[in-house]
């Protein structure tokens, strides 16, 4: 059961991610933080169905890492979830066509081995 | 939900001792994951942004996201701190009613803290309308070295060997990271549109 939590999160955060990345892609880059600019930019995004979608797949992983918290400690729960860094990133190069090379590549692998070796 | 360590749910100590507490989600994983990660964060910063043969556009356009990755990476840690002091104080919720979780938004601590991940999550999607998934993933990474040295530096908080190389690990993968441009695909269609 546990296993098949872990793979719902790492699952639903990495499509989560995904689908945010292309989603603001799509709605261009924001350049301005002032208020107005900020209520701008949500206005597009309640009516962006990449970032909605991104949003419900961050929720079932949210929902999912409460549940796994509940049967297990935090200890097993997060370094379990560091194998979403190296799936992100292979998804990030297939899907979103970004050019990762091996900087970005050793650079999810340390990540996420770091954050496995916080559990200890 | 999660279950606070008794010494946070018996002894008020005080701010900000207690609020920084309150990031421990148990006892065996305080997320004492956290200042090293600031530091390289400065240092890596400060060689990206001063590389030669960087145009000003580039530059500017550097500088503007390195200011979401700090934002991203400090209303995250403190919006978790102030939503986990928060529902720490409002107690354990086992319920399947909604009611029961809307009464956690009576504690001060608890709005702060969501206000706090509302400007998180903000300035997260602003940073990936800008830059790369896989430039940002490994750079907002710095947040668990955050907490841990704020742990460490803070609560003197005692961080394990293991835990060391941890940091140092992530820490690498910050400056790495901060070596490649942040966005890739200008010009280019993202093949998911």
């Amino acid at each position: 059961m546990k296993w098949l939590l872990v793979g719902i999160i790492a699952l639903c955060n990495t499509i989560g991610d995904v689908l945010n990345t292309a989603g603001m892609k799509r709605q261009g880059e924001v350049e301005d933080l002032r208020p107005g600019a900020v209520a701008g930019m949500v206005k597009k995004i309640i009516r962006n169905p990449l970032v909605l979608g991104g949003f419900a797949a961050l929720a079932v992983s949210f929902f999912a890492l409460l549940s796994l918290l509940s049967i297990t400690t935090v200890s097993f729960a997060v370094p379990a979830t560091a194998i979403s860094y190296l799936l992100e990133t292979l998804l990030a190069k297939y899907v979103l066509g970004e050019d990762v090379r091996w900087r970005r590549w050793a650079a999810a692998t340390l990540v996420a081995c770091g954050v496995f070796m916080l559990s200890f | 939900m999660i279950a606070a360590p008794a010494h946070i749910r018996n002894a008020p100590a005080p701010w900000p001792r207690e609020w920084i507490a309150s990031l421990k989600i148990d006892n065996s994983l305080p997320i004492n994951v956290a200042i090293g990660s600031s530091l390289s964060f400065s240092v890596s910063n400060l060689i990206a942004i001063n590389k030669p043969g960087m145009n000003s556009e580039t530059r500017l356009h550097r500088r503007k996201t390195q200011i979401l990755v700090a934002l991203v990476v400090v209303t995250n840690v403190l919006g978790n701190a102030f939503l986990s002091r928060g529902m720490h104080q409002v107690g354990r919720i086992v319920s399947f009613s909604p009611v029961d979780y809307l009464r956690a938004f009576a504690n001060p601590s608890a709005i702060a803290g969501i206000l706090i991940l509302i400007v998180w999550i903000l300035s997260d999607l602003a940073l990936l309308s800008r830059a790369d998934l896989s430039f940002v993933l490994p750079v907002t990474a710095s947040a668990y070295v955050l907490v841990a040295l704020v742990g460490h530096f803070v609560l003197h908080d005692h961080i394990s060997w293991q835990r060391w190389t941890g940091i140092l690990l992530i820490t690498g993968g910050v400056i790495l990271a901060e070596e490649t441009p942040e966005r890739t695909t200008n010009g280019k269609r993202e093949r998911l549109l």
